[in-house]
């Protein structure tokens, strides 16, 4: 038995002597990581859009163009095409650093900018789809477990493996056949109807900014616009978030110290909410961390369906036109994406679990 | 009146290959200050037949009988009077310390939690009473240990906070299930010796369950020897483990090591298993591994009567009965 010891000792951040904060070292270890992750990640999508079969020139050069040896020359030293391919990573890396994407080779803009205007819309419909899938897939889950080999849980396990097994495409053109032709509910494609002007930008995102404008019809349409693609992107994921959070229910609820709680006559539901979720939320927040993943996925065919103006449609269009470096501005979107969605993640479950702040 | 009146309890539980009976018709009765001991070996229903007061038995199980609290049978209680009597009037200690306290919340969050639910106490004031409760079961630095969580202590600590924990909304019975079974020795003697006090102190009464004679002999005024589902006997401690009656509960007595015996006495292993709930023989449960065992033993179930001031026995046979 620990007598000898104080309790001050074995208390992280709380002691005198104060040796460096563990919680703080495990920050700054994460980020070295990702540093190095981010650089990888550069070399290997500019290795892959670089390898890929197809010539750039051939894609963005007219018929006539291309029959002409000058300009596809020049189309070639304009894009830098003309250097060796280390010298090429070696240039983009450099103006990487500078804030610098290039030249769309389509719309003869900066990556950056068009990244500016396309990854507001994409977030908009993202983060709202990844809300709708947290409630109802997170809330679900609990229900299917505490009615586990009921009912409601079977009918639940159903729903969930339709949600997953169901293709994105498919599921959107159903939706807009249904809601927006046959019953007319729900616009079907953009962000606004032609009456509304978009509303002055701030966040980028129109239902925000319209609100903050006081632009009540303009905040309702683009309400509206958003309803669609967000729960057909938000499907796959509530069924995921419905499977996994109801297994990681029923592996706490077994556990003594559920058992000790209701041993004290603490209410079911304070139960479930404060002592079975708090359990579980690492293993939930493992799975939100993925639909970050699918949600970056099932963009790019919502946002075609839909005519989202996002990153989606962006991605596609320079992949159809072999728009390299707007194929590269995408990917490295994405790739950050994934890397502060882990980072989060990570330093969530130190918030969460208090084993991992001093492991 | 008793404090607990225990009758007839059986717990059946519904599983994959059909419905066991863990608990077979039990009776018995706790004072008020008593410490109640149960013994036997594992899987004899002791701990079922605990859980089952407090409505805590997993899913898939069924209970008859009684257990007569304060007037009220507990095992008919439900909602909010059940809740009322969970942890307030009935507490309970679970075997391993490691896994009864809840790995991400606070020290000081699960002692008050269930104080506020119960007494609607302000979180200052259950907080107050939380630390008092850890400087009660003697955990150094009881403040900052409110605002720790359950890893940065030992396992004996644990337990102790676990105990405050169960004792934080003053209850008058204590169910404590193998308290001290993960426990080193030195820890083990703190514990029972906090809860003598507060059985002396306070009133407490105390239903420990423990396979440990020698923990029973050092506390419990009262023991109740479970086997297969059943008391086999009872009886005051002293009396009942200084002159068995059960062949059961004498061959449970071989089989302990003597302390100062230099190990030229062979240890008793008492012969074969103990039944499985899904197979317990006819009659006499303990028949098959019994020396003693008649025609009667594998016929018929011995009752459990009275054999003496206050002490009672199930067996057919009765071998070590005093000369009278």
């Amino acid at each position: 038995m620990a007598r000898g010891r104080s309790l001050g000792a074995l208390i992280p951040g709380r002691s005198r002597t104060r040796p460096p904060r563990p919680f703080l070292r495990f920050l700054a270890r994460r980020f070295v990581a990702l540093l190095f992750l981010g650089l990888g990640i550069t070399l290997v999508a500019f290795l892959l859009t670089n390898l890929a079969p197809g010539d750039p020139a051939a894609a963005n050069l007219g018929q006539r163009a291309i029959e002409d040896p000058a300009a596809v020359a020049s189309f070639r030293e304009r894009y830098g095409l003309d250097k060796s391919l280390p010298e090429q990573y070696g240039i983009y890396v450099w103006r990487l650093a500078h804030g610098d994407l290039g030249e769309s080779q389509q719309a003869r803009l900066p990556v950056t900018e068009e990244l500016g205007t396309f990854i507001p819309a994409t977030a908009e419909l993202a983060l709202l789809s990844i809300l709708i899938a947290v409630v109802v897939g997170v809330g679900l889950g609990i229900l299917a477990a505490i009615r586990q080999n009921r009912l409601t849980d079977h009918v639940l396990r159903v729903v969930s493996l339709t949600g997953v097994s169901m293709p994105t495409f498919w599921l959107a053109l159903v939706a807009l056949y249904i809601f927006f032709f046959r019953l007319n509910w729900l616009p079907g494609t953009g962000r606004l109807d032609p009456q509304f002007s978009e509303p002055e930008h701030r966040t980028g995102f129109f239902t925000i900014d319209a609100l903050l404008q006081g632009e009540w019809a303009t905040a309702g349409d683009a309400a509206r616009h958003l309803v669609l693609p967000a729960l057909v992107l938000a499907l796959y994921n509530i069924g995921l978030l419905t499977r996994y959070t109801r297994a990681a229910v029923l592996e706490v609820v077994h556990n003594d110290y559920i058992r000790a709680a209701r041993a004290k006559g603490i209410s079911e539901r304070r139960i479930v909410l404060r002592h079975v979720l708090r359990a579980a939320l690492p293993s939930v927040l493992t799975v939100i961390g993925l639909a970050f993943a699918n949600v970056m996925t099932g963009a790019v065919l919502v946002e075609n369906i839909f005519a989202w103006p996002g990153i989606g449609q962006y991605a596609y269009r320079s992949a159809t036109t072999l728009d390299l470096p707007a194929i590269m501005g995408v990917s490295l979107f994405v790739a950050v994406v994934y890397i502060v969605v882990n980072f989060a993640v990570d330093v969530l479950y130190g918030v969460i679990d208090p084993r991992i702040r001093v492991s | 009146m008793s404090l607990l009146e225990v009758e007839e309890l059986r717990v059946r539980i519904r599983g994959e290959r059909g419905e066991v009976t863990i608990v077979d018709g039990v009776d018995y009765t706790v004072e008020e200050g008593q410490v109640f001991g149960v013994a036997g070996e594992s899987g004899s229903g002791k701990t079922i037949s605990v859980l089952a007061l407090l409505q805590l038995l997993p899913r898939g199980a069924s209970t008859s009988g009684r257990a007569i609290y304060g007037g009220r049978d507990l095992l008919r209680l439900s909602g909010r009077a059940l809740r009322r009597v969970r942890g307030r009037e009935l507490a309970m200690v679970f075997q391993d310390p490691l896994t009864s306290l809840h790995p991400m919340l606070t020290i000081g969050r699960q002692l008050s939690e269930h104080v506020r639910v119960h007494e609607g106490a302000s979180k200052r004031a259950a907080l107050a009473r939380a630390a008092e409760l850890l400087a009660e079961v003697r955990i150094p630095d009881p403040e900052r240990a409110l605002h720790a969580f359950p890893h940065q202590f030992s396992g004996g600590m644990r337990q102790r906070v676990a105990i405050a924990g169960a004792l934080a909304t003053r209850p008058k019975l204590l169910i404590a299930d193998e308290p001290t079974t993960a426990l080193d020795v030195t820890v083990q003697a703190g514990i029972l010796r906090l809860l003598d006090r507060l059985r002396r102190e306070s009133g407490l009464a105390v239903i420990l369950i423990t396979h440990d004679l020698g923990v029973m002999s050092s506390i419990a005024d009262h023991v109740s020897i479970f086997y297969a589902g059943r008391i086999v006997e009872s009886g005051p401690t002293k009396e009942l483990l200084s002159t068995p009656r059960h062949p059961y509960t004498r061959a449970l007595l071989d089989a302990l090591p003597h302390p100062v015996d230099d190990g030229r006495a062979d240890l008793l292993a008492i012969p074969g298993l103990p039944p499985s709930p899904r197979s317990r023989p006819a009659g006499c449960a303990f028949h098959p591994r019994c020396a003693y065992a008649i025609d009667a033993s594998r016929v018929q179930a011995p009752p459990l009567v009275t054999v003496g001031a206050a002490r009672l026995l199930a067996c057919h046979v009765d071998p070590f009965a005093s000369p009278s």
